[in-house]
């Protein structure tokens, strides 16, 4: 069953899904919605992060004469380079799903054909590395099933915006979803402070996921949770009675929508809400988005929101800096 | 209309199903794909609205083959009016009652009657019947044409009449060929009526292991005849039979078998060898078959002439045997003690006495004259007749009279005669000659000069050609043998038919174009040796060349006994009529030549007169010697013939029904077991929807309905896909 999109409901200033997924470079898809973000938004929403200095290191033959400390040169009259942490703002992580429930979808393009979540999750991917990328932040990838298929490090440089687009483009569908190898390798890559962007649909049990999400935000991570759904999996209007397959089971089972219909979103929104609370408890941000919604919209909401987050734990931080110098 | 198996209609109920079927809307469309079942339970079948049912042709098509198919299965047959009529038909039943000789045993004929009256009885109202008898033949006394036409009251007295005065003949048992035959006269008279009704063939029999059943199984039983055999049992099963297995031709002893029967007490046995007189033993009953072949001119009291005994007869010799039961044993009676012309030959220490005795007459040996015209003396090795008396010796079934006929013919005396030509014959000689041989005598012409060789042509009836003495250079020998005539036929084998033995050095030359005339063998050289004419019923047989030592080695060669008897053995009357014979074969009567009428005295005393000629076989029917006398012109003659009973006859163990049933006869149930009106109106209605077989055509018209419900189903299905492709 097709699902309206934007253009059907309103939201037209927005690039329409509908549109959007006919393009078939994952790059230009990004740009699409980019620009319009960008032409929406002016303030950096990254902004406030800088370089990190790390050491210095005597100079060598052979260093790149550009990093000498010349003001070290004019005080002590002896070369040393200048070392820093990261050349970037910021290391982020996009941990994308790629199980075989992410090849569902029922929304259509406006040229008749249907895009799946994986579509969906693939583009806000690369528009999330291209917002990294484009604020100098290290963007890194990884697209997982129940293995790790992809893992890109994050770097910035010139060049990993694209890798990360192949790698998109390339992943193709997997099997069934387990979060935990994927995360526990991010979490072995990831030695300092950074973010990780987990894109989902999270139609798998649940039980793990708080043990798997509070690994990452113990080690200091910010995490962020999109959980992608199709219309019709929030909805299942399906109407006529059918053989039901499981995607990554496999599983047949007879179904009569119109029997099933009130459990089934009962049973989903328990799901969802136990998802939600997982995230709230570890401080992540939670971002639940359908995939016949504007990314522009998605983006932004999410960006809105983590600001918001970010300003009331700074709020927090400040108010603790300043009740234990009164204690002091 | 009518069911067999009702209980298949409750198959009908079985469309409920397609019914259910139909309203169950349990038809997913199709699978569809999604995300995840984790929050999905399986929905449980929909039954719908009776209102909701889809397709209803389909249900319709289904329906209907479950029904046609429950029907089907519980095969329906239409009832006719014929039905009625069968039921008021009653049943044929052809009763075959054995008249052979071991049914001869103690009280088995009784038996039969008493079986044959509670048939009879047991008998209803609608039961038509017909009688036969059989041995080795079926002999039909009462039709069912002929108990129709008698009056109701009438028949069953009508039947038992016929009966009177039979008793058990002296044939064996043929059930092999009889049961065939009565099942054909059966169903032929049948095949007259206009409904369908049940036939029974009742056999009463005493079923004898020796009844020859070799014919049954290669017989095609027709369905609607049933065979019910009434096994009769005798009162002492055991029995010990005796046969002639071999006489005194050829093997100078006589061997007889005593054949003892498995259930037999006793082991003991004892021959008696007696001179037998004809008309010493004498019988007061004429033989069944006898009186019911001779129906209509059955012998008056006065025919019976008895021949008594016209010299005293020796005492018995008598020859003791073991034979254990089950086990057979060859008697070796001693020619010498074979004296007499007949014997009879009797068993002792056997309680069922009517194969007990057998017959044996010494056969006749048959004179035959050789007439010689011819020089020579009887003790001369360098002349003809030296080698011609020596040539032809007697044998015990002929005895040689040869005659020098050089002065004049002699044998007008001699039946049987051969006639050897080596000289010149004077004109009334040539006379006489040509005329015997007209009336059928043989001639042998030696043409020891073209003169003799010339004779034959004159015998024949031919004109002499120009017969000229061959120049031979060393030797000729014989080519072109006619290996297929008589004379040459022995020799019909590659190992033997090697004549170049034969060195021949003087032989006389002719030209033979005569068309009825035929060249048995010639010369190398081309010039006919051997040639055979034929004058009316006698025939001239020229050799060309000398049988003496001066012109052949004919006379020393190895083939010439055999050839110069074959000559003889085409003399008709040389060989003797088979003297021992079976109780039911026809009396050799070929030896009565030109006798015009001829009297057989029967084993039982009965003498009678028949007109040579006629054609009419004349059976031996009852074990014993048979005189035959006649008078042909060279004066009366008197031939003995010894029949006896068929061996298998002996073999009086009984038959099992299983072995009947085996052999693939249709058994009809014991006749204690009635079947009840019931039951016979079950049979009636399985053999009508037999008939019918309504059962094939339902079965044909479900199996279509069914092909045509797929082919819409499928079509349907077909076309819902469409829809659904359509509307996704």
């Amino acid at each position: 069953m097709a699902t309206k999109t934007p253009s059907q409901s309103g939201l037209s200033r927005y690039a329409d899904p509908a549109v959007l997924m006919r393009i078939r470079s994952l790059d230009l898809r990004v740009r699409s919605v980019m620009d319009g973000f960008y032409n929406g938004l002016h303030k950096s929403p990254l902004h406030g992060f800088s370089v990190e200095f790390s050491e210095y290191r005597q100079y060598t033959d052979g260093d790149d004469p550009r990093f000498i400390d010349w003001k070290i040169v004019a005080r002590s009259d002896r070369y040393f380079i200048k070392l820093f942490e990261d050349e970037t703002n910021l290391r982020c992580h996009l941990v994308v799903d790629n199980s075989r429930s992410m090849s569902f979808g029922t929304t259509q393009t406006d040229a008749g054909n249907t895009y799946t979540k994986a579509d969906y999750a693939k583009t806000l991917a690369g528009c999330l590395a291209y917002a990294l990328i484009e604020q100098r932040d290290a963007a890194g990838l990884v697209v997982f099933d129940e293995e790790v298929d992809e893992y890109i490090p994050a770097r910035f440089r010139h060049g990993q915006l694209r890798q990360i687009y192949q790698a998109l483009e390339k992943a193709e569908g997997g099997k069934s979803t387990d979060l935990t190898k994927p995360l526990e390798r991010v979490a072995g890559q990831m030695r300092k402070r950074g973010m990780v962007i987990v894109i989902s649909d999270f139609l798998a049990p649940i039980d793990g996921l708080e043990r798997d999400l509070g690994y990452l935000a113990s080690s200091g991570h910010e995490l962020v949770v999109f959980q992608v759904l199709d219309p019709q999996e929030v909805n299942f209007e399906f109407d006529e009675p059918a053989l039901f397959t499981d995607l990554e089971t496999g599983e047949q089972r007879y179904i009569d929508p119109d029997q099933s219909r009130a459990s089934y979103r009962m049973k989903l929104e328990e799901h969802l809400a136990r998802v939600k609370k997982t995230c709230e408890k570890l401080g992540a941000v939670y971002e639940l988005t359908t995939t016949d919604r504007p990314l522009e919209l998605a983006l932004t909401e999410f960006f809105v929101r983590r600001q918001h987050q970010r300003s009331s734990h700074g709020r927090v931080a400040a108010r603790r800096g300043r009740n234990s110098g009164r204690a002091g | 209309m009518g069911v067999i198996t009702p209980l298949f209609l409750a198959g009908i109920a079985a469309i409920a199903g397609p019914i259910l079927f139909h309203m169950i809307r349990r038809t997913p469309k199709g699978q569809v794909p999604f995300s995840t079942l984790m929050f999905l339970e399986p929905s449980p079948p929909r039954v719908t609205r009776r209102s909701a049912v889809e397709h209803w042709l389909l249900l319709l098509i289904r329906a209907t083959a479950v029904t046609v198919l429950a029907i089907a299965f519980s095969r329906p047959f239409l009832r006719t009016e014929n039905e009625q009529a069968l039921a008021s038909q009653g049943r044929r039943i052809g009763i075959l009652l054995d008249v052979s000789a071991s049914m001869r045993r103690e009280g088995l004929w009784e038996k039969a009657l008493k079986e044959l009256n509670q048939t009879l009885d047991q008998a209803k109202e609608n039961d038509s019947f017909a009688l036969f008898l059989f041995d080795k033949e079926l002999i039909q006394l009462v039709s069912f044409e002929d108990w129709k036409g008698l009056d109701e009251g009438t028949r069953g007295e009508f039947l038992r009449k016929q009966l009177d005065g039979i008793e058990p003949g002296w044939q064996a048992t043929d059930l092999g060929t009889v049961l065939p035959e009565a099942v054909t006269a059966v169903l032929d008279q049948k095949a007259t009526e206009t409904a369908a009704v049940a036939t029974q063939l009742i056999v009463i029999s005493d079923l004898q292991k020796g009844s020859r059943l070799t014919g049954l199984q290669a017989f095609d039983w027709p369905d609607s005849v049933a065979i019910d055999f009434r096994p009769l049992k005798s009162k002492t099963p055991e029995n010990a039979g005796l046969q002639i297995i071999g006489s005194a031709e050829g093997d100078s002893d006589l061997r007889v078998r005593i054949d003892n029967s498995i259930d037999s007490a006793s082991d003991a046995f004892q021959i008696a060898v007696e001179e037998f007189s004809p008309g010493s033993a004498t019988s007061p009953l004429v033989p069944t078959g006898e009186r019911v072949r001779e129906r209509g001119q059955t012998s008056k009291p006065a025919d019976r002439i008895q021949l008594v005994a016209h010299e005293e007869l020796a005492a018995p010799l008598t020859l003791s045997a073991q034979v254990p039961a089950g086990q057979n044993r060859v008697v070796r009676i001693s020619e010498n003690d074979l004296t007499a012309r007949a014997t009879r030959l009797t068993l002792t220490g056997d309680a069922t006495p009517f194969d007990n005795e057998a017959w044996f007459v010494r056969p006749d040996p048959a004179r035959v004259t050789i007439e010689y015209y011819g020089e020579g003396a009887t003790d001369e090795p360098n002349e003809l007749r030296y080698y011609i008396e020596r040539a032809f010796l007697p044998t015990p079934t002929r005895e040689i009279d040869f005659v020098v006929a050089s002065d004049g013919p002699t044998f007008a005396s001699a039946a049987a005669a051969l006639t050897i030509v080596a000289q010149p014959l004077n004109a009334e000689q040539l006379k006489q000659l040509c005329d015997e041989i007209r009336n059928g005598r043989h001639v042998v012409v030696v043409g020891e000069t073209p003169e003799i060789c010339g004779l034959a042509f004159e015998l024949a009836d031919r004109a002499v050609p120009e017969i000229v003495e061959a120049s031979v250079d060393n030797y000729a020998m014989l080519s072109e043998v006619n290996l297929d005539h008589p004379l040459f036929s022995a020799f019909n084998d590659v190992r033997l038919a090697d004549f170049s033995k034969l060195p021949i050095w003087k032989h006389r030359e002719c030209q033979v174009d005569d068309a009825k005339a035929s060249v048995l063998a010639k010369f190398d050289s081309g010039s006919p040796a051997i040639v055979e004419f034929e004058n009316k019923k006698g025939s001239v047989t020229l050799f060309t060349f000398g049988w003496h030592a001066a012109d052949s080695r004919f006379v020393l060669w190895s083939k010439f006994v055999p050839v110069v008897n074959s000559l003889l053995e085409r003399v008709e009357g040389t060989a003797p009529p088979p003297s021992r014979l079976t109780v039911g074969d026809a009396l050799p009567l070929s030896i009565l030549s030109d006798a015009k009428t001829f009297k057989i005295t029967r084993p039982s005393g009965l003498v009678k007169d028949y007109e040579n000629g006629s054609g009419e076989l004349i059976l031996a029917s009852e074990p014993g010697i048979y005189q035959v006398a006649w008078t042909p012109s060279s004066g009366p003659r008197k031939s003995l013939f010894a029949a006896n009973l068929d061996p298998l006859e002996s073999r009086t163990s009984p038959l099992g029904l299983d072995e009947l049933a085996a052999i693939g006869i249709p058994l009809a149930t014991a006749a204690g077991e009635e079947p009840s009106d019931e039951e016979k109106r079950q049979l009636q209605s399985r053999e009508l929807e037999a008939s019918q077989r309504a059962w094939q055509w339902l079965i044909l018209g479900g199996l279509l309905l069914l092909l045509l419900e797929t082919w819409l189903a499928g079509r349907t299905a077909e076309r819902q896909g469409l829809a659904m492709e359509e509307s996704a």
